[in-house]
């Protein structure tokens, strides 16, 4: 009886810890972000794709980055050109490569995406690309839903913030 | 059994009146209407018929029955019937009415009427006294067919019975007992009662009025048109007529038959022996006459006076009892007329002369009512005689009106008198004996209500009144109804003194009045009828109504002694009741009827109102702000807060806003007697290209203006309005290319 009594003790702390260490299992962890995929380069053009995740209502339909709103490493990165994806297209967009900063905005008039590919940015590159080549400014970007609604509880990846 | 024999005989002469309605129906034309109750007497006519045929009797109600008795006597001019209706059986009511058969026009009928009371009243009699009827006379049994043939019987030198003696129903309309205010006079002054009684036209009524005065006021769809006196009018038959019974103040009993009717009245009663002495005029100080007594002489039953009226010859006259007092404006010599008017429309004249020499005394204000409430004209003297003036040595004359504010040549020598009015100017010059020219060159005034001015010029010359450019060129001494809140002057030529008479005020713009008591007794208590007491103990009152009716006061004095009770407004007495001269008993309760002219004081304040366009303001755009404010009065002033720290004391401004945002727009106006409404509204700014309306433009708006010219999202008129990016009316692609490129920071 003793043994079966100290058997269990073990199992029940031994589930505590468990827990403590992986925290609740059953949060789920939904998040709207913007963030780019990994640039892919082959020979002197690359490319990198711009996506969203988790967009409310009806998801995104605008997005405005504003003048540097968008920065890149201009001593390897240039020739900036940008496509609408998804129905997204490119009502405005302009591409410094002396200051390495960009701007642009995005319409997808007929609908909104919540998860997918909005944009494709082609480039020149010259050497290897690495984390930290392309960055978004958030305070600098606008995003609309396409309930015509502000998005304003968005995050981006830490590796493409600035 | 006696029951039954009663139905069956009411049976039987329905029947025989039917059977008659029916034979008398068609071919029927004309009737002849006896209006009297009771009464025994002999009446002659002349109708144009023909040929005899069938008669029936039928009454005001259309009921046909016997006639009594028929003959044929023949005639020079038709033929003459004869009514004879001796007995109980024969007994003719009122609205008794013999159809007569259709005949051509032209001819004629002597009808004889010879009528006996059934239960005789003491010395009544009835006379025919005319006829009316048309010669095409009309058909059908109808008493009250247009312009039928309708004789009038009606007692004359007829007696009145003793008071509450029901001499005659008072058609069902209203019968109403007046008591005497003064429980200890039972034949003293009566409660004042109102009856607007809605008269059927075609028919009779009988309005009586036992041991009292009486006043008859016919209206026309509520408006007075004719104040009577007398028992019978003539009556226009195609309108509806009110009967409105008033107070009055006369003694003794009168009864009256008022007629309304397609019928023209035809004559009065036969004038009354009586007459009328004036005493000796009497003068006072300031142009004031008075005559203190009337004495006349009649039947006292039907010859009395009960009213008597006064033209005091300077084109003015009232109603009033002796004392009669009046004041004269210039001096001169007056004929006074009194009229003494007795029950019936009956009157006797008389006259006297009546001489003033002190109605310009200076020390005398201009009248005993009140003189203009407005800044007083100044008169301007200067001298146009060519020559060179020494001096202006004197200025004689009297009068206070005009105050002298600027001679332009020459010099008084001394005392000049403050005021100005009937002046003669005489200038000394190289020859002496010049002329002064002097010029009434009045400063504009403006009145602070519609009034009525009487103007007065002593000697020579004329007035014209001028309100801006018009002239009116009003004779002298015309009236002249003047609007508030406009400018006016007076003008005047030489030698002429220009007296301006406020004569009436008109009841548009409403001021508070007060109620004054003053003489030797005091006031325990004001009492309004609808209102209770108002306060006590207090000599004036201010009463302030908004409703145009009519007001009673009841003013309680303590006090014997004479006693008067002023009205005034705005501080000038324009009305006062004086008790007589007598002794005012304890506790006797004086009456004071305030009537419509003296309607409630302006408590509305104004209606504030006002519009602006366009409804889809945006910035930097002119806003027309219309003003739409109403008021009782007259508005005089505007003040607008556009609520974004600018305002404006236009009446109809124009406004724009350089920010977006909601505005509260507040409009407060004044009127002509102080009194402030206010009005706002929220008036919300865009700013061009901000469709999602949050005040900035960002891609939001890009997305909404691409959608909608992709059909993919509705604007609302406003948003069409902030859409139209290049200003070129019309909503596109470029617009939203345009609102992209601005968003953009291009």
């Amino acid at each position: 009886m003793g043994r079966r009594l100290c058997v269990g003790c073990a199992v029940a702390i031994g589930v505590l810890m468990l827990s403590a260490c992986i925290g609740p299992w059953f949060a789920s962890s939904v998040k709207v972000m913007l963030f780019f995929g990994e640039p892919i380069v082959v020979g002197d053009q690359g490319e990198i794709l711009l996506s969203v995740s988790n967009m409310p209502d009806g998801g995104l339909s605008a997005i405005h980055v504003h003048l540097k709103g968008m920065v890149y490493d201009e001593t390897r990165i240039s020739g900036l050109t940008l496509e609408g994806l998804n129905g997204f297209i490119v009502i405005s967009s302009h591409f410094d490569d002396a200051s390495g900063e960009g701007s642009f905005i995005l319409l997808n008039i007929a609908s909104g995406v919540e998860t997918g590919q909005i944009a494709k940015l082609t480039f020149t590159a010259s050497g290897r690309m690495q984390d930290g080549d392309f960055a978004l400014v958030k305070s600098l970007i606008d995003l609309v839903s396409n309930t015509l609604t502000p998005i304003v509880d968005w995050t981006l990846p830490v590796y493409y913030a600035r | 059994m006696e029951r039954t024999m009663r139905k069956r005989t009411v049976r039987v002469l329905l029947g025989v009146v039917l059977a008659l309605a029916t034979l008398c129906a068609p071919g029927l034309a004309g009737s002849v209407t006896l209006f009297a109750d009771d009464f025994e007497g002999h009446a002659v006519g002349t109708l144009p018929i023909g040929p005899a045929e069938t008669w029936c009797m039928v009454d005001r109600f259309g009921n046909a029955s016997t006639i009594p008795v028929v003959e044929d006597e023949g005639g020079s001019h038709g033929r003459v019937l004869r009514i004879d209706s001796p007995g109980a059986s024969a007994r003719l009511n009122v609205g008794r009415t013999f159809a007569i058969p259709a005949r051509q026009p032209g001819e004629s009928l002597t009808l004889e009427f010879d009528i006996r009371l059934n239960d005789a009243r003491t010395n009544w009699f009835a006379e025919l006294v005319d006829r009316y009827y048309t010669p095409s006379g009309g058909f059908g049994c109808v008493t009250q067919e247009p312009r039928a043939p309708v004789w009038q019987l009606m007692g004359a030198h007829y007696k009145a019975g003793t008071v509450g003696d029901p001499l005659y129903p008072f058609n069902g309309i209203a019968v109403s007992t007046m008591d005497s205010a003064d429980p200890q006079n039972p034949n003293g002054p009566r409660e004042h009662e109102d009856y607007d009684i809605e008269l059927e036209v075609g028919r009779w009524y009988t309005v009586r009025v036992e041991h009292f005065g009486f006043r008859i006021d016919l209206s026309l769809d509520g408006v007075k048109v004719q104040e009577l006196q007398s028992p019978y009018y003539e009556l226009d038959s195609s309108h509806d007529w009110m009967l409105n019974i008033g107070d009055g103040d006369s003694h003794g009993s009168a009864t009256c038959d008022i007629s309304i009717d397609n019928v023209r009245v035809v004559r009065k009663a036969e004038p009354l022996q009586m007459y009328v002495v004036l005493f000796e005029p009497e003068t006072g100080a300031c142009g004031s006459a008075w005559i203190n007594g009337v004495t006349w002489a009649g039947d006292a039953v039907f010859n009395y006076v009960n009213r008597l009226s006064w033209d005091w010859g300077d084109g003015t006259s009232n109603d009033s009892w002796f004392p009669a007092a009046h004041r004269y404006r210039q001096n001169g010599t007056y004929t006074v007329a009194v009229t003494a008017w007795g029950p019936y429309g009956n009157s006797v004249t008389e006259m006297a002369d009546v001489t003033i020499t002190n109605a310009l005394d200076p020390a005398c204000s201009c009248g005993p009512n009140v003189t203009v409430d407005a800044p007083i004209p100044v008169l301007h003297v200067s001298i146009i005689q060519e020559g060179e003036v020494e001096r202006v040595i004197d200025i004689a004359g009297a009068g206070n009106l005009f105050d002298v504010t600027e001679i332009s040549l020459g010099s008084f020598n001394s005392g000049v008198p403050a005021n100005l009015s009937d002046y003669e100017v005489v200038v000394f010059g190289i020859n002496d004996g010049y002329e002064a020219d002097i010029p009434w060159l009045a400063t504009p005034f403006s009145l602070p209500r519609l009034t009525t001015l009487r103007s007065y010029v002593e000697s020579g010359g004329g007035v014209v009144w001028t309100h801006d450019s018009l002239e009116w060129g009003q004779d002298l001494g015309a009236d002249v109804e003047v609007p508030a809140g406009v400018d006016y002057q007076v003008d005047a030529d030489r030698s002429g003194g220009v007296a301006i008479e406020l004569v009436e005020e008109h009841p548009i713009a409403r001021q508070p009045f007060d109620l004054r008591a003053a003489g030797d007794w005091f006031v325990s208590e004001w009492t309004h009828t609808t209102g209770g007491v108002l306060t006590t103990a207090l000599p004036v009152v201010r009463f302030a109504f908004a409703d145009p009716s009519d007001h009673n006061f009841y003013l309680s004095a303590k006090e014997s002694g004479d006693g008067r009770v002023v009205v005034s407004e705005l501080g000038h007495s324009i009305w006062q009741f004086v008790y007589g001269g007598t002794t005012w008993p304890d506790d006797l309760e004086a009456k004071l009827f305030v009537n419509g002219l003296f309607w409630a004081a302006n408590v509305v304040p104004p209606d504030a109102g006002f519009s602006y366009a366009p409804d889809c303001v945006l910035t930097d755009e002119a806003v027309d702000f219309t003003d739409m404010s109403t008021d009782d009065g007259a508005i005089g002033s505007w003040t607008w807060d556009f609520g974004d720290g600018t305002s404006s004391g236009d009446q109809h401004p124009s406004h724009a806003f350089s920010s977006p945002g909601t505005y509260t727009v507040v409009l407060a106006v004044t009127d002509n007697q102080g009194l402030t409404g206010t009005a706002s509204h929220d008036v919300r700014v865009h700013v061009r290209g901000d469709l999602d309306g949050d005040g900035d433009l960002d891609v939001a708006d890009v997305l909404i203006l691409y959608r909608y010219v992709n059909g993919l999202h509705p604007l609302d008129p406003c948003q069409e309005k902030r859409a139209d990016i290049d200003l070129d009316s019309d909503v596109d692609e470029d617009d939203a290319r345009a609102l992209a490129e601005v968003v953009f920071g291009l």
